[in-house]
C-alpha cells in the first residue's frame, strides 16, 4: 500500500522505481528478520503450535502487498509475512498472534497465521489452500452488487492448491464473471514435501489459465524487480477492468514447510539452481549496484528493524494470555471478526 | 538475578518428547538470546533448542541421551536484570487464574511420562472430566450406545481431567471382566427420563399432614378413597385455583398447563408407569375412585392403553407403600412438580384444649420441584393448600 504515499509526490520514473524498491526491500528484510525471530522463539519453547516462514518468497509476497491499495482485498498465504506487512499489518499484531497475547488480533485463541481484519479487506486465511480464492471472489461480487468500483482482490496460493477443486471452481467463476481478481501462485517446488512432478502434469502452471479464459504472466520469484513489475501490472490491469489475472512465480521455499520440518527431502540440485537464489540477497545486491542504498544504510536499516522486533517481542512477553473464564467460547463468530460489533 | 528456564520446545505437530543429543554450550558459558544451546532429536528430525535470552548458563538439569517431554525445564540461565527486561522476562505474565501455566511444571526436569503439550491449561470447571469429550471419543461412544452420564465414574487422565480415548477403552475392558446383564427397556427409558430431568435444579420441601379426617371419611364413604388419590385430587384442586406452579420454563417463557391432567406413579416390574387422570379438577373425589383403581390394575399388568399415559402436568407418588416416610422423588422431565406421600404412622399431637398429647395419624407430604420455576415459598404455599384440602375429604 505504497501508492498513496508515492502518488502524493510526483517524481521521475527512475526515482519512483527507487522508492518502491527501497520500500519493498525494507518490508522484505523486516519479514525475514521477524521470521528468524519467530523461529528462534519457537525453538526456545516460547511459541505453541506451528511456525511457518516465508523465507525465499519475500520478493513475490511484498510485490503483492505493495501493489494493493487501501480498500483492496488481500487473502495472503502462510508465507506472506512480507505481503502482510506491506499491506499494513503491524509487527505487533504478528508477534501477538504467535506469542498468544490476548491483545492480539486472534486474542490468543489461535496461533501463527490465521489472523486478519476482514473489514479492512485483509482476510484471515483458512488452511484449506485454494478455498480462499472463492472467498475473495465473494467479496468482489459483494462489492459489485454494492456498486463499489475500482478495487481489486488478490488471493495467494502455492502450486499445491492448483490441484484442489476449489482452485478450478474459483478461477472459472472469476473468468466467467470477469472479476477483478489477481491470483498469485507461488510455485515453491514443494507442497509440504510433495514435489511438482506429483502435483501437475502440464509444463507450466501458466498453461492452466487458457482453459479459464484468464490472462496469465509468469515471473522469476527470486527477482524483486521482475515481481514488482509483473504483479504491479497485473493489479493495474484488473483494476482497469481487464478481468482476472493469474501470476505464476517460480521460486524455491528456502525453509521447511514449518519450523518442525527439516526439509531434507528437497532435491539438493534445486539449491544450486537459479530458483535457489535468496531473493533478499538478490534484491540487496541490486539496490547496492544501483547505488539506491549504501552498504552502511543497509546495516543501519537492519539494526533498526532488529530493535523494532526485539521491542515488540519484549512488550508482548509481558502481555496477558487469554483468560478462559472471561473468554467468549463461541468458536466461529469471534468478536474480532465482528470488529466493533462485539457481543460480550 | 533472574533465572530463566530453558524449555523443551514443541518440535512438531505430533511430537511429545525429544532426546538430548548434544549440549552446544556448558555451564558457566555466556550466551546471547536466540543462540543454539542444545541439540535434540525427535523421531522425525534433529533440531536445536535456542536461548530465551542472553546470560550465563547456570546449570543443565537434562542428561545426555535422555528423553524429555515438551515443556520440561532442561536448564537455567542466569540473566542480568537488564537482559531479562530486554527480553520481556523481568516480570511474570499476569495470571488469569491460580492454575499453572505452560512451562511452570516439572521444575526439577524429572521425567515421568509424556504430558500433554499444554499443561495445566485452565479450562472452566464445568468443562473438565467427562463433560468435555473429543470427537473421536464421542464417535466411539455413539458406536457403543453410551452417553456422557455413563462415564461419570471415569476420572480422566487427559488435560484438565478430560476423559481420553485410552481412559475410555480401559474402562470398557474393565467392564468386560465383570458380570453384565441387559437392562430392560423399561429400565433404560426410566434412566433416560431421570437423566434428562436431572439437568434441572431440583429442590424439595415437605410437611406432615394429618390423615385422621380422611380415615374417618373412609369409614362412611362407599367406595373408599385411598390417601394417594385424595392427595391427587387435592393437588388438582389446588392447581385449578392457581396453575402457575405447574408451569414449565422454556427459554424465557413460562408455559402454562391447559388441562389439569395429573399422573400417578405405579410400580411395575423393573420400572415405574405413570397413568394419567385427565381433568382431575373437574370430577369429585368419589367419581375418581373407579377410574383410578382401573388404571392401577392396568398399569400393574402393563396393559395401559395408549392415551392413558403422557401429557400430565404433575405426578403423585405414594412412596409410603414401601414403608418410607420421606423421599425426594425426581419430577418427570416434562413436568415441574412431583407430589410425594409418605407412610402413615401414629404421632403425638399436642391438644391445647385437653392440655395433653393425643395420638393422631400423620404422613409426610413432599413436593419436589424445578427450582427455576418455583421458589420455596410458592412450593410451601402449594403444599399448605394441599394439606388443608386433604383435611376435608368430604368436600373434595
Amino acid at each position: 500500500m505504497l501508492q498513496t504515499v508515492l502518488d502524493a509526490s510526483p517524481r521521475t520514473d527512475a526515482a519512483a522505481a527507487q522508492d518502491v524498491h527501497v520500500a519493498a526491500y525494507r518490508f522484505m528484510l523486516l519479514a525475514r528478520l521477524l521470521d528468524d525471530k519467530f523461529a528462534a522463539l519457537y525453538r526456545a519453547g516460547k511459541i505453541h503450535g506451528g511456525v511457518f516462514l516465508g523465507r525465499g518468497q519475500e520478493a513475490l509476497s511484498v510485490s503483492v502487498g505493495i501493489s494493493l491499495k487501501k480498500g483492496d482485498v488481500f487473502a495472503p498465504l502462510i508465507r506472506d509475512a512480507a505481503g502482510r506487512l506491506a499491506f499494513g499489518e503491524t509487527v505487533l499484531d504478528a508477534v501477538r498472534t504467535y506469542l498468544g497475547s490476548s491483545l492480539g488480533p486472534m486474542r490468543g485463541r489461535d496461533g501463527n497465521v490465521h489472523r486478519g481484519k476482514p473489514q479492512e479487506g485483509y482476510l484471515p486465511m483458512v488452511s484449506h489452500l485454494g478455498a480462499m480464492i472463492s472467498v475473495v471472489n465473494g467479496v468482489l461480487f459483494a462489492r459489485r452488487y454494492k456498486k463499489i468500483s475500482g478495487t481489486v482482490g488478490a488471493a495467494c496460493v502455492g502450486e499445491g492448491a492448483t490441484s484442489t477443486g476449489a482452485f478450478h471452481e474459483a478461477l472459472n467463476q472469476a473468468g466467467v464473471e470477469k472479476l477483478p481478481l489477481i491470483l498469485i501462485v507461488a510455485n515453491n517446488q514443494y507442497a509440504y514435501s510433495t514435489p511438482t512432478h506429483f502435483q501437475f502434469a502440464c509444463d507450466s502452471l501458466a498453461d492452466k489459465a487458457a482453459g479459464y479464459g484468464v490472462e496469465v504472466q509468469t515471473v522469476d520469484g527470486t527477482d524483486l524487480g521482475a515481481c514488482l513489475k509483473v504483479v504491479g501490472e497485473a493489479v493495474a490491469r484488473a483494476r482497469r477492468g481487464g478481468g482476472p489475472q493469474l501470476v505464476v512465480a517460480e521460486l524455491l521455499r528456502l525453509c521447511g514447510h514449518g519450523e518442525h520440518d527439516p526439509n531434507d527431502y528437497i532435491d539438493p540440485k534445486l539449491w544450486e539452481s537459479p530458483l535457489g537464489r535468496d531473493c533478499l540477497k538478490v534484491a540487496e545486491e541490486y539496490l547496492l549496484r544501483q547505488k539506491w542504498m549504501a552498504p552502511s544504510r543497509v546495516a543501519i536499516l537492519r539494526n533498526e528493524i532488529i530493535r523494532e522486533i526485539e521491542e515488540a517481542v519484549a512488550q508482548v512477553q509481558r502481555e496477558p494470555a487469554p483468560d478462559p473464564f472471561v473468554e467468549q467460547w463461541h468458536s466461529i463468530a469471534t468478536g474480532h471478526l465482528n470488529e466493533g460489533n462485539e457481543e460480550r | 538475578m533472574p533465572r530463566v528456564p530453558i524449555i523443551m520446545p514443541q518440535l512438531g505437530e505430533s511430537i511429545a518428547e525429544a532426546n538430548i543429543v548434544a549440549f552446544l554450550v556448558k555451564p558457566g558459558d555466556t550466551v546471547v538470546a536466540d543462540q543454539n544451546l542444545i541439540e535434540v532429536e525427535t523421531n522425525k528430525a534433529t533440531m536445536t533448542v535456542t536461548s530465551p535470552c542472553g546470560g550465563k548458563i547456570e546449570q543443565f538439569m537434562a542428561q545426555l541421551n535422555e528423553s524429555y517431554a515438551v515443556g520440561a525445564v532442561l536448564g537455567q540461565i542466569e540473566a542480568t536484570e537488564e537482559e531479562a527486561a530486554r527480553a520481556g522476562l523481568d516480570s511474570a505474565p499476569p495470571k488469569s487464574s491460580d492454575t499453572d501455566r505452560v512451562g511452570s511444571a516439572d521444575a526439577n526436569g524429572n521425567r515421568t511420562r509424556v504430558q500433554p503439550t499444554v499443561r495445566g491449561l485452565p479450562v472452566p470447571a464445568n468443562a473438565a472430566g467427562a463433560s468435555y469429550l473429543s470427537p473421536r471419543l464421542k464417535a466411539r461412544m455413539t458406536e457403543l450406545g453410551l452417553s456422557a452420564a455413563d462415564l461419570s465414574g471415569v476420572a480422566g487422565s487427559g488435560a484438565a481431567g478430560r476423559v481420553t480415548i485410552e481412559d475410555f477403552e480401559k474402562f470398557i475392558s474393565h467392564l468386560e471382566e465383570q458380570r453384565m446383564s441387559d437392562a430392560s427397556s423399561m429400565r433404560v427409558s426410566v434412566a433416560d427420563a431421570m437423566r434428562r430431568s436431572w439437568t434441572r435444579p431440583i429442590a424439595n420441601v415437605g410437611m406432615p399432614v394429618c390423615l385422621d379426617p380422611l380415615f374417618a371419611y373412609r369409614k362412611v364413604a362407599r367406595p373408599k378413597p385411598g390417601p394417594a388419590l385424595c392427595a391427587l385430587r387435592a393437588l388438582a384442586v389446588a392447581l385449578a385455583e392457581n396453575s402457575k406452579p405447574a408451569g414449565r420454563l422454556v427459554g424465557s417463557k413460562i408455559v402454562h398447563p391447559t388441562s389439569i391432567d395429573i399422573g400417578f406413579a405405579v410400580e411395575a416390574e423393573d420400572g415405574v408407569l405413570v397413568p394419567v387422570i385427565r381433568k382431575a379438577d373437574k370430577k369429585l373425589l368419589k367419581e375418581l375412585i373407579a377410574p383410578y383403581n382401573e388404571l392401577v390394575e392396568l398399569a400393574r399388568e402393563r396393559k395401559l392403553p395408549a392415551g392413558a399415559t403422557g401429557g400430565s402436568i404433575a405426578t403423585v407418588t405414594n412412596f409410603g407403600t414401601f414403608g418410607l416416610e420421606w423421599a425426594t422423588p425426581i419430577p418427570l422431565p416434562e413436568q415441574t412438580l412431583v407430589l410425594g406421600l409418605g407412610a402413615a404412622r401414629h404421632e403425638p399431637h399436642w391438644d391445647s384444649v385437653k392440655g395433653e398429647f393425643v395420638p393422631i395419624m400423620e404422613a409426610n407430604l413432599t413436593l419436589s420441584f424445578d427450582h427455576r420455576v418455583l421458589d420455596g415459598g410458592a412450593a410451601g404455599r402449594l403444599l399448605q393448600r394441599i394439606s388443608e384440602l386433604m383435611k376435608q375429604p368430604e368436600n373434595l
